[in-house]
């Protein structure tokens, strides 16, 4: 299995924790974050929700709100991207990736940051999650010939696909997880190539809160190796010889 | 063997009935946790302002002269072109505009807001392209693309802009 490619189709790689904060925590303490993160994360937008519903049959009505979630901040280069909600933390690295450790150690510098500020109780979801955008120099492919996992489809039926959205739930029994797969069509960035998302989202839930935050950063290493044995086992060689491996 | 198709222009509206409750609540639950997932990534979210904004570019393009009730001209073929082209390059930096609009000066439109900081990037039938940056406390700074600055440099400067 190859190591770490060359030019790796990473178009995001972002590591998620979700939290439990005190009752009572208002959107002022992720105010306090900014100025500790203004340095590296200098814009800054609040996170709306914005939740409406609609009625008919007997009654017709419809009701609407809107509630704060919390800050996204981003790196003056738009590369780096550092959530912080209510309910979690988020950290992503956008195209170009560098490595995991460079994802690991900033996430972690941002969580102290967003840990002081929020007080979380425990951390309730720990999650690793890699989209990547395979790009096939080809007008039309066979997409068996990319993709291991791939949409299969009736031989009886026409094989043509316009689009198409896949979702695969794995359960993880070795550590209690889910890795959820998600692979996609997408419109090229170049006319006359392929493009295809290959999603993978890793993660693990615990209501009652991890034993410690060392757990939680320690199952993260294990996400990520999980993640890349799903990486690697989803695409074909041929996909892989897209994106040699880097020389050691 | 599934292969690859070009994609195919759908219907604006669906035409089914409404389905029953409990139907709309099987949906909403995997709605909901698809909508979560989606607005976790922000590679995803980017995308989804993208498509956004070639619709508007799309309905901008079929706009017909006086358009704006006065004696505005459309936005003709080569201005759509290079819009797009622009969209393009802001989705390789990852730039989402706020919004997309045909412009009453002939051509089209591309907006960005942050907090108080403003940019727009104004693609003329003409085929003159202009960027301005500027905020509610301060005068417009404007160059033109194309005349010693290059796109992808200008992107760089409308992020600056918006970051501070």
């Amino acid at each position: 299995m190859a190591s770490k490619l060359k030019n790796a189709p990473i178009t995001e790689a972002l590591i998620d924790l979700r939290v439990e904060a005190p009752v009572g925590t208002s959107m002022s303490l992720i105010d306090k974050l900014r100025g500790e993160v203004r340095d590296r994360y200098p814009a800054r937008k609040r996170m709306m929700l914005f939740e409406g519903q609609m009625s008919i049959g007997d009654q017709v009505g419809a009701s609407a709100r809107q509630r704060e979630l919390g800050d996204v901040f981003t790196s003056e280069d738009g590369k780096q991207i550092f959530q912080a909600r209510m309910d979690g933390f988020t950290f992503s690295r956008l195209r170009p990736y560098g490595t995991w450790e460079e994802l690991r150690d900033e996430a972690q510098r941002l969580w102290k940051i967003y840990k002081a500020c929020v007080n979380p109780l425990k951390i309730t979801r720990v999650a690793v999650r890699y989209v990547n955008r395979i790009d096939v120099p080809l007008a039309k492919i066979n997409y068996e010939d990319y993709f291991q996992t791939n949409p299969a489809v009736s031989p009886t039926l026409p094989q043509g696909l316009s689009s198409f959205f896949m979702q695969l739930q794995f359960p993880q029994p070795d550590f209690a997880g889910l890795a959820i797969l998600n692979l996609m069509a997408t419109p090229p960035h170049v006319p006359g190539t392929t493009s295809v998302i290959l999603d993978i989202d890793v993660f693990k839930e615990e209501p009652m809160g991890f034993v410690s935050e060392s757990d939680a950063w320690a199952l993260l290493e294990q996400l990520r190796k999980r993640k890349n044995e799903f990486f690697f086992q989803s695409l074909t060689q041929k996909a892989l010889d897209l994106y040699p491996e880097e020389e050691t | 063997m599934a292969l690859s198709g070009p994609p195919v222009d759908r219907p604006k509206q669906a035409m089914y009935a409404p389905f029953d409750d409990s139907t709309r609540k099987e949906y909403a639950k995997f709605w909901e946790g698809f909508e979560r997932d989606a607005r976790q990534s922000a590679y995803l979210s980017n995308q989804a302002k993208f498509t956004e904004a070639r619709q508007r570019l799309d309905v901008a393009s079929l706009l017909k002269e006086g358009w704006d009730t006065y004696d505005a001209e459309p936005p003709n073929p080569n201005s759509v072109t290079e819009s797009g082209k622009i969209l393009t390059a802001l989705e390789t930096h990852n730039l989402p505009p706020t919004r997309v609009m045909a412009s009453a000066e002939g051509g089209i439109g591309i907006s960005f807001v942050e907090g108080e900081s403003r940019a727009e990037i104004e693609v003329f039938n003409t085929g003159e392209v202009v960027a301005a940056t500027y905020t509610s406390q301060s005068e417009p700074v404007v160059w033109e693309i194309g005349q010693g600055q290059s796109l992808e440099a200008a992107i760089e400067r409308i992020r600056v802009h918006l970051a501070n």
